[in-house]
């Protein structure tokens, strides 16, 4: 070895990495997804581009999709079903409920998908695993930014006047992220391992749309079954953005507690299931 | 410990083969085997899941600034090897320590996406490799230069042909920097001079004091790149030393491989519905020999059994001669001298006719390739030894030359020769004042 040792010029203190087999349950190293952010940036940034590569209208479908659903729901649910929306324009109502359910069920399902849909990725690189749910819940959260806006012309035209909630949208939006997250590392995980998630994923998707108050008031559920109702933290999520857009829109606060406790459990639970099985994803995947 | 880059200490890697394995990925097959395992508990089926250690007991440690290769079979654990360093998978024992900033490239193009355009991949593909964004931007034109796909650069890669992706993936992984790579037979890709280019680039990389491990079943590859070497079998080191004397042993070990029955080899890639069951080297008598001889005319015919009752269309039989080094030399398949659709079905062999054998004497490897309407039936490198009893192939009473043994093919050609200068050289000195 005549060559110089690039090393040795600029005498720098190697990584040292030790590899062995990890069988503990609450080594989480959350520290390496600091590490590989940019990977986490790019992912996301991929997910949307190739989302509205080669279409016509690019990411105006973004807006489209939340506003020709409204259209439709409006119609039968509200002209043809007389689904009341407290008081408040339905479409203005239901549009609030879709933007955060739009966001939810898309993070779910990209989310839940992110690692059986990029098996040769997970088989050939090493990077934190957690990159992909992670990246996936993230992405949507663009298409929310955009439906957003759609949302403000919609405002306008029937002429609803936010009030300081809206900055507080954010916040929902953070809860929103959370809730999907810890679904998706649950899903993600899940699907690995058994492929019959596949099949259940969208029926689950489905059902949530139903078991949470987006065509409908929360006050449309029986007193008696609220307690239970509100153990769906997608309720809080889309109760926390009607609050947050229409001015005048009431919640109960109280019901955010037990679905925050949930989110809380799962999440954590969530890490932990997948740190667990992360090890094994390369051989099973 | 200041000049080590990588020590790895009785490494280790369990699968579960078989039924408990391949069943078990949905969630009823869980629920039937706990079932199973309930209600028959007098007899326990421990056969079932059957355990297979991919890597045994693997140790070795590697320099700063050396080249490693690592050679073997396939299914010999080369791959698995790479991707505990790597840290894809984890070892089931054992462990490895790395000093250093790991890159691996164990697939040329690692998630690349096709709907995005060649700027868009080296940005992805570079940032999964663990380059950092503001390195890509700086090597960028460089990485565009190699790939030489610069007008296209801007098109989705979808549309690019099969070379071209592959030369913008390699690209982006040449241009890493990392204290330590780990290859794992990425340049049997592309064209030859663009594997060249490949080669040149791998020889510039070791060069620099980094710390490469390469796999690869190129010898010639191995022997030009690496000092030293690794042949693992059966998931353990069989040899380790200097490169030439690894790949000696690995030579021997190919032989007594492919003295194997062929029927009985587990190494096979495809469908399997179509298997080669038996080779046989004929002379022109079409009597079996043990060796064929140099400029003799000779059959090689292989045998293969289709699954029962069914017709295979658009098939391709293919055999290939590999050099004692591992090196391909030249291939025979069906559809390249013959376009008629070949069908299969039931028991069968094809004939492979050759006029004056064209090899020099020594020791080859046949490696053979079934297909059928473009799936891949059946392949199996290394199938079995082919010796060549070297003779007067040009009828002038001499040999091939010493060093050729086992590694020539040989050509009709003449030479002439004449005294002074061709009157080319000549007319243009005239040019010159």
């Amino acid at each position: 070895m005549s060559e110089l040792n690039l090393d040795q010029e600029h005498p720098v203190v190697l990584s040292h990495v030790q590899i062995r087999p990890v069988k503990g349950l609450l080594d989480l190293d959350l520290s390496s997804l600091w590490h590989y952010r940019e990977l986490i940036y790019i992912l996301v940034w991929r997910d949307v581009m190739v989302r509205y590569k080669q279409t016509l209208l690019g990411v105006a479908w973004a807006m489209f999709q939340p506003i020709a659903t409204m259209l439709i729901f409006t119609v039968v649910f509200s002209v043809m079903g007389k689904i009341p929306s407290d008081g408040f324009p339905y479409p203005v109502f239901l549009y609030a409920g879709l933007l955060p359910w739009f966001y939810v069920s898309q993070a779910l399902s990209r989310g839940g998908t992110s690692l059986v849909g990029e098996a040769p990725l997970i088989s050939k690189v090493y990077f934190p695993r957690l990159i992909l749910p992670l990246s996936a819940t993230i992405a949507p959260l663009i298409d929310l930014l955009l439906a957003f806006v759609a949302f403000v012309g919609l405002m306008a035209w029937f002429e609803v006047m936010p009030t300081w909630r809206i900055l507080l949208l954010p916040l929902f939006a953070g809860l929103a992220a959370m809730v999907t997250l810890a679904g998706g590392l649950w899903i993600s995980a899940l699907y690995v391992r058994y492929r019959d998630v596949g099949h259940i994923l969208p029926m689950f998707i489905q059902l949530g749309m139903f078991v949470s108050p987006i065509l409908y008031p929360v006050s449309k559920v029986p007193e008696s079954w609220r307690t239970l109702y509100a153990l769906n933290p997608i309720v809080s999520v889309v109760e926390g953005f009607r609050w947050a857009l229409i001015p005048g829109f009431q919640v109960d606060f109280s019901m955010f507690v037990p679905s925050l406790g949930i989110v809380f459990v799962v999440l954590i639970g969530g890490l932990i299931y997948f740190r667990s099985m992360e090890r094994t994803f390369a051989d099973v995947i | 410990m200041g000049n080590v880059a990588i020590r790895a200490e009785h490494l280790s890697k369990r699968y579960q083969l078989g039924v408990g394995a391949v069943q078990h990925n949905t969630l009823r097959d869980h629920l039937m085997h706990g079932l199973r395992i309930l209600t028959r508990r007098g007899t326990t089926q421990s056969g079932s899941d059957t355990l297979f250690w991919a890597l045994k007991d693997v140790s070795f440690e590697v320099k700063r600034g050396e080249v490693l290769g690592i050679i073997g079979h396939n299914g010999a654990g080369k791959s698995t090897l790479l991707k505990i360093l790597s840290r894809i998978t984890q070892p089931t024992t054992g462990t490895a320590d790395i000093y250093g900033r790991v890159s691996s490239l164990l697939e040329v193009g690692t998630g690349f996406h096709s709907e995005l355009t060649g700027r868009e991949n080296i940005f992805l593909n570079a940032a999964m490799l663990g380059m950092r964004r503001q390195e890509v931007r700086r090597k960028f034109d460089e990485i565009v230069a190699f790939s030489g796909v610069e007008d296209f650069i801007d098109t989705p890669v979808k549309r690019y042909s099969s070379g071209m992706y592959v030369r913008l993936a390699f690209a982006v992984a040449a241009h890493l920097e990392p204290e330590i790579l780990i290859v794992d037979e990425v340049l049997a890709v592309g064209d030859a001079s663009f594997q060249q280019k490949c080669l040149g680039k791998m020889e510039e990389v070791s060069r620099s004091g980094r710390t490469v491990l390469i796999v690869s079943h190129n010898m010639t590859v191995i022997e030009g790149l690496c000092e030293r070497a690794i042949l693992l079998e059966k998931g353990q080191v069989a040899k380790v030393g200097k490169t030439r004397e690894v790949v000696e042993g690995y030579a021997d070990a190919i032989r007594s491989q492919s003295g194997t029955a062929i029927e009985a080899r587990r190494d096979r890639v495809g469908v399997g519905e179509i298997l080669l069951t038996r080779i046989e080297v004929l002379d022109s008598n079409r009597h079996p020999v043990s060796a064929a001889i140099t400029g003799r005319d000779v059959i090689i015919r292989m045998y293969y059994r289709c699954a029962k009752a069914k017709e295979f269309l658009n098939c391709r039989v293919s055999i290939s001669v590999n050099g004692h080094k591992g090196q391909d030399l030249f291939v025979l398949s069906t559809d390249i001298v013959d376009p008629t659709p070949l069908t299969l079905r039931g028991e069968g062999y094809v004939d492979f006719i050759l006029p004056e054998l064209p090899l020099t004497g020594g020791a080859y490897f046949f490696q053979s390739y079934l297909e059928s309407n473009g799936r891949a039936q059946d392949w199996i490198k290394n199938v079995a030894p082919f010796s060549v009893l070297d003779a007067d192939y040009y009828g002038t009473g001499n040999l091939c030359p010493p060093g050729w043994e086992g590694n020539g093919v040989l050509l009709r050609y003449r030479w002439e020769s004449s005294e002074g200068l061709p009157d080319a050289t000549v007319s243009s000195r005239a040019h010159v004042h």
